[in-house]
């Protein structure tokens, strides 16, 4: 639990705010890169830690992010004409390049100069991993480039969706590092489920169904191990990432399998942007697989087509289907573990107030991350820098493993937790 | 329509924490019970700087006892290399391991001392006001 004043720091992510101003010092997820596909396509609305914002590609393919609002009258550039390498506002024809350099100013006078005063608000981007990113924080203190390993393969290898996720982004992190959910939410769900099948993972899992949990510091943010006996001499693991300000990278079943990551990124405070994505370092993606995902299944979610909300929602109670909570098909009654995930998260409001919450022993994961996002928050205006910023904190797996009793995992699993390009993770 | 303000207040629970060498029991958080028996405390947390050092019968007895009582059990394990070393070590680690509910190991005692006051719980803001 927190105080008041805790949560207010943790949850508030606008300009000025004490956690605004550290998430900004981070490379930020900020839309697909086939929301816009191709040169001078129709720009696109984004909104990010509560600004609101306008994604084009132009002529040249480069990325531009400028504030949706124009300099000029504060209309919409999203009613903007993308053309000749410049977004141009349709209310008085303002234009404005990627850099959100005004280069066009066409009602006034032509021999004018004005438009070269004029800077648009505007954040570099850069895509990978099938991502657009963005950093919208201090020019000078601009982190090298993500390298998580997902965003680094071949598109081929990896999948990557969003979903609107009507909560704070932390409520919906902290959903991604609880590892105790899984044996509740997700129960029924794990045979079902292509990326668990026919691996000793599932075995050791149906086997010990009291997972004990031991939770550490890493140099990005935390490990989070899930231990379960295997015999006398040995405890099977799984053991989840934890990137800050908002990565999860989810333990592997079997090597045959792609991995699972998410990210949680603020649309405003009471909104956020959910990301999952499958990846395989060493493999194109199969169709089969390919197919499962794009249908939302596994960590993705079936949205309403042609937008990012999910289907299940609580407008029609995430389609709740009592008889399958009865007959043991779902735990909670609700299809699809990502819907299972958000509809309990969602029913907690979009912000939940974390005075009367009552945490247990279990809960370690979650009041350590809190702990260390203050902490960072902390010290954001001294420009230090700050754990999950350098590309060597993205470079690391999740991992499942056999370790000796007296092993501590996050030494036994050390070279299993860390990214080789182009060879197989480690995983039971 | 939910309400989000009636009238909640988070339990508080007793938080029994048990040094296992000496420098835990300099380094005891603020604000502990004086006085807290296992059999009082909803929550044991176990305190360790040095595993080589601990006393595994200590660790089992206290323990069974808070099991016994149905208490929740975490160890905290404070090492700036966030490991431990040695085969004392490691067998007090199998013993801790096995003994409570959930380990944490961490660089320093700010952050133990935190976990410790998240678990205690209670009424935030008038223990912050009475600080």
């Amino acid at each position: 639990m927190l105080t008041r004043e805790q949560n207010e720091r943790l949850v508030r992510t606008g300009p000025g705010t004490e956690m605004g101003e550290l998430l900004r010092r981070y490379w930020i997820p900020a839309l697909l890169a086939d929301e816009i596909p191709e040169p001078d396509c129709p720009p696109v609305r984004v909104q990010l830690l509560g600004q609101r914002l306008i994604a084009f590609r132009d002529t040249l393919g480069r990325i531009g992010l400028l504030d949706e609002m124009c300099s000029h009258r504060t209309a919409s550039l999203f009613f903007g004409r993308n053309e000749q390498c410049g977004l141009r506002c349709a209310y008085h024809g303002w234009k404005y390049d990627v850099e959100g350099n005004c280069v066009d100013m066409p009602s006034e006078p032509a021999e004018s100069k004005f438009k070269e005063k004029v800077k648009h608000p505007a954040y570099p981007c850069v895509e990978r991993g099938g991502v657009i990113w963005t950093y919208m924080g201090p020019p000078e203190l601009k982190p090298q480039l993500p390298e998580l390993e997902w965003a680094m393969l071949d598109a081929s290898q990896c999948f990557v969706s969003k979903r609107l996720q009507e909560t704070n982004f932390l409520q919906a992190m902290e959903g991604g590092i609880d590892s105790s959910h899984v044996s509740f939410a997700h129960r029924f769900n794990m045979d079902d489920d292509p990326m668990h099948a026919g691996t000793e993972g599932l075995v050791y899992l149906k086997n010990d169904t009291r997972p004990k949990f031991e939770v550490t510091e890493s140099d990005g943010g935390l490990l989070i191990g899930a231990r379960r006996t295997v015999d006398e001499e040995n405890y099977y693991w799984r053991v989840t990432q934890w990137i800050m300000p908002w990565y999860t990278i989810i333990p592997p079943f079997g090597t045959h399998n792609p991995l699972g990551a998410h990210a949680w990124v603020p649309i405003d405070d009471e909104r956020c942007w959910a990301w999952s994505i499958n990846y395989h370092p060493t493999r194109d993606l199969h169709d089969v697989e390919l197919e499962s995902m794009k249908r939302g299944e596994g960590i993705h979610s079936k949205n309403i087509p042609g937008t990012y909300r999910p289907l299940a929602n609580a407008g029609n109670d995430y389609l709740i289907d009592r008889q399958a909570q009865r007959d043991k098909r779902t735990f909670s009654g609700v299809d699809g573990i990502a819907a299972q995930d958000f509809s309990l998260q969602e029913s907690m409001g979009p912000i939940v107030d974390r005075t009367k919450e009552r945490l247990g022993t279990s809960d370690a994961a979650i009041i350590l991350a809190r702990r260390r996002l203050l902490a960072a928050a902390e010290t954001v205006e001294s420009g230090e820098p700050l754990p999950g910023a350098n590309p060597e904190h993205h470079r690391v797996r999740s991992a499942s493993v056999i370790l000796p009793k007296a092993t501590p995992f996050q030494e036994g699993a050390r070279e299993a937790l860390k990214v080789k390009p182009g060879e197989e993770f480690v995983s039971i | 329509m939910v309400s989000w303000a009636w009238p909640r207040k988070s339990y508080e629970a007793r938080v029994l924490v048990v040094p296992l060498d000496e420098a835990s029991r300099a380094a005891l958080p603020d604000g502990l019970e004086d006085g807290l028996t296992v059999e009082q405390a909803d929550m044991v947390v176990l305190l360790a700087h040095d595993l080589a050092v601990v006393d595994d019968s200590a660790v089992i007895e206290v323990c069974d006892a808070a099991r016994a009582d149905g208490r929740l059990i975490a160890a905290v394990i404070v090492d700036a290399e966030l490991s431990w070393h040695g085969e004392a070590a490691r067998r007090s680690a199998v013993v801790i391991r096995e003994a409570v509910d959930s380990v944490v190991v961490l660089r320093d005692i700010k952050l133990a001392n935190a976990f410790v006051d998240v678990l205690r719980g209670g009424d935030r803001e008038a223990a912050e006001a009475a600080r």
